[in-house]
């Protein structure tokens, strides 16, 4: 991309257009200087209380990418990977988790999103609805692209068509089943994509918030409700947004228990922003 | 008080009539000039000699809170507290001073000794500090207390109830001066340092301290691309078989051919014949199927001339009889006489023959 990045600038600039220039410059900027950042915190690894800070510059600097530029999955991954060498645990799953969000199927991603859960401090849970651990991810969602998604469709269509012509041309005796075959592996993409656009859906319709910080899940919302569940909510929590009122959220638990937290106990969710215009293959 | 005034003028004056006896009828105008000039002279010394707390009789100086201050002025004597640092953590040291001005005694002023005040040693610790003895003729005089906070609630220096005694015509009357309270902030008490701790190694899956190498995007196909790929069947099937039509005229002719039951499985057979170890045999033996499929002819007629007379039988044309009864005939030909070569020649004659027969392409 950087190659990319400087020809294009250097293009904007030599046809006397500065405003292109710039525009094209800030995020090359911003990459650089956060690469930087983190190169210093990586080189002072030995040392967490040095590294941290280091590594929050560049995590900050991936978040301004992040709501400003292209969202790529290996932004997102740079970004939640920041968040976690900076001891950021809630940042860094928000961060993998925007990245899945829009690229579900990114493998990267959702091994990094799997490790960084793997530091939160999941309580065991008493009855299965107080389940605070996440789901794992839809199968299909998880591991087909839209790519995958049209490469089937057209190999299934490559048959149908071969199938079809020689039935209304030679009557080939395999051609019939040949387009059976097509057909039928179409049927198939269509209902994995039928499949794939409704988890989609599910997943918008309840957002999922991180907790920033350990909190009590309550029935009410205010701290005069008793607690839902007896162990408080751990820090880096996964939970879906329900509603809100008053300052406080109303969530569900991945066991399906609902109950209510304070509404700064929750990191602020990534402003949406249209399908990216740019696909990156995994 | 006035005895101490009294006390006072005894000490400070010689009395002139006491050192001029009187000398006859002149004496009293050149005595008063005298008297006058002595007066002077005598009083002079009076004016310069400092006050000093031995003035006072012993049962004046036992006064609460007096630490030995007197005053000739009418402004009497000032004190006044300042600290410094005005904010401290607890436990930290901040330097206190009292002021006194206007004092007629500096050099004798007594030091308040702060540890007797249960203002200040409920607030602070006190701690030992010595100042230089105030001149004589020093406009004011200074002490320093050294004070440590006990807690974070010490809001301020308690005021100073400071005694002294002016002189109100010949007497020593009491007065008290106040040092106003000052306001101090007091934190919470400073960290201590602790021992540097050695550094702890950052935690992380080893693959987290490397940044993503950023990948070429592409367009995104969006949730309805695999829409495209099949939007082109209709498309690629119409184009396939108007091209293969255009190519292939013959092919066009057989395939509306195999719309017939009896030449679709005909033609079938002759496929499958091709390859068959007997082409001729196969080749015969689909036709001969053929005719009895298409012409009804017995299935029974299996020579040349069994076959043509079956066909008269059902009354087929003459001429497609002694086609067929031809081709047999070169079919028992090739078989019986070993010429093997000639079965891919003898299955496409009967494609032919059937092709024409049928009609197609006329």
């Amino acid at each position: 991309m950087t190659p990319t990045l400087l020809a294009a600038a250097a293009l904007a600039g030599l046809v006397g257009r500065p405003a292109v220039f710039l525009a094209e410059l800030k995020p090359l900027k911003l990459d650089l200087i956060a690469a930087n950042d983190f190169r210093l915190g990586v080189e002072a690894r030995s040392d967490a209380a040095s590294a941290r800070p280091h590594f929050a510059d560049a995590a900050s600097r991936f978040d301004r990418r992040w709501s400003a530029d292209v969202r790529t999955p290996s932004l997102a991954l740079n970004c939640g990977r920041a968040h976690f060498l900076a001891g950021q645990l809630p940042q860094a799953i928000r961060a993998f988790r925007d990245g899945l969000d829009l690229f579900p199927w990114d493998a990267d991603l959702q091994r990094s999103l799997a490790r960084a859960r793997a530091a939160v401090a999941y309580p065991t849970e008493v009855k299965p609805d107080e389940r605070v651990r996440p789901d794992p991810p839809p199968w299909l969602r998880s591991h087909v692209s839209p790519w995958d998604l049209v490469l089937a469709a057209s190999a299934c269509s490559l048959l149908l068509i071969v199938g079809l012509a020689r039935r209304l041309t030679a009557r080939d005796d395999w051609s019939a089943p040949l387009a059976a075959v097509g057909l039928l592996g179409l049927l198939l993409v269509a209902a994995v994509a039928v499949q794939i656009d409704a988890a989609a859906r599910a997943d918008r319709a309840k957002p999922v918030l991180v907790l920033a910080a350990d909190e009590v899940l309550r029935t009410g919302n205010g701290t005069a409700f008793p607690a839902r569940i007896d162990a408080p909510l751990p820090r880096g929590a996964e939970v879906r947004e329900l509603a809100r009122r008053g300052g406080w959220v109303q969530v569900e638990l991945p066991g399906g228990a609902v109950g209510w937290v304070r509404e700064s106990a929750v990191l602020p969710a990534t402003p949406e922003r249209i399908n990216p215009l740019l696909y990156v293959r995994g | 008080m006035s005895r101490t005034g009294s006390r006072t003028r005894r000490a400070g004056g010689v009395s002139p009539l006491s050192v001029f006896p009187a000398q006859g009828a002149d004496a009293p105008r050149s005595g008063l000039i005298l008297l006058l000039l002595l007066t002077a002279i005598s009083s002079a010394p009076a004016q310069d000699r400092r006050p000093s707390v031995d003035d006072l009789p012993p049962i004046e100086r036992q006064a609460n809170d007096f630490y030995n201050a007197l005053a000739t002025g009418p402004r009497g004597v000032e004190v006044a507290w300042s600290v410094d640092p005005p904010t401290v953590p607890v436990n930290g040291e901040l330097t206190l001073t009292l002021t006194v001005r206007h004092a007629a005694n500096p050099h004798e002023l007594a030091r308040p000794d702060l540890r007797k005040l249960a203002a200040f040693t409920k607030r602070f610790q006190i701690l030992d500090r010595t100042d230089p003895p105030a001149a004589p003729d020093a406009a004011e005089a200074r002490f320093t207390y050294g004070l440590r906070p006990r807690s974070a609630d010490v809001k301020d220096i308690p005021p100073l109830k400071y005694v002294y005694f002016r002189k109100v015509g010949d007497d020593w009357r009491p007065f008290t001066a106040y040092a106003a309270s000052v306001p101090v902030t007091v934190t919470a008490a400073a960290a201590k340092p602790t021992p540097a701790a050695p550094p702890v190694p950052l935690d992380a899956p080893e693959e987290f301290f490397t940044l993503a190498e950023e990948r070429e995007p592409t367009a995104n196909p969006g949730r309805f691309g695999w829409l495209l790929p099949v939007a082109a069947v209709p498309v690629a099937v119409v184009v396939w078989v108007t091209v293969w039509r255009w190519l292939f005229p013959d092919a066009v002719r057989l395939a509306r051919l195999r719309r017939n039951r009896a030449a679709r499985l005909a033609l079938d057979r002759l496929k499958k014949a091709r390859a068959a170890a007997d082409p001729a045999g196969a080749a015969a033996a689909a036709f001969r199927g053929y005719l009895a499929a298409r012409f009804g002819m017995s299935p029974a007629a299996q020579t040349p001339a069994e076959v043509v007379a079956a066909l008269a039988a059902v009354e087929c044309p003459a001429d497609r009889a002694a086609d067929a009864e031809a081709f047999l005939r070169a079919c028992d030909a090739a078989r019986f006489t070993g010429a093997t070569g000639d079965g891919p020649a003898l299955v496409l004659e009967a494609e032919s023959l059937i092709v024409a027969w049928e009609g197609v392409g006329e």
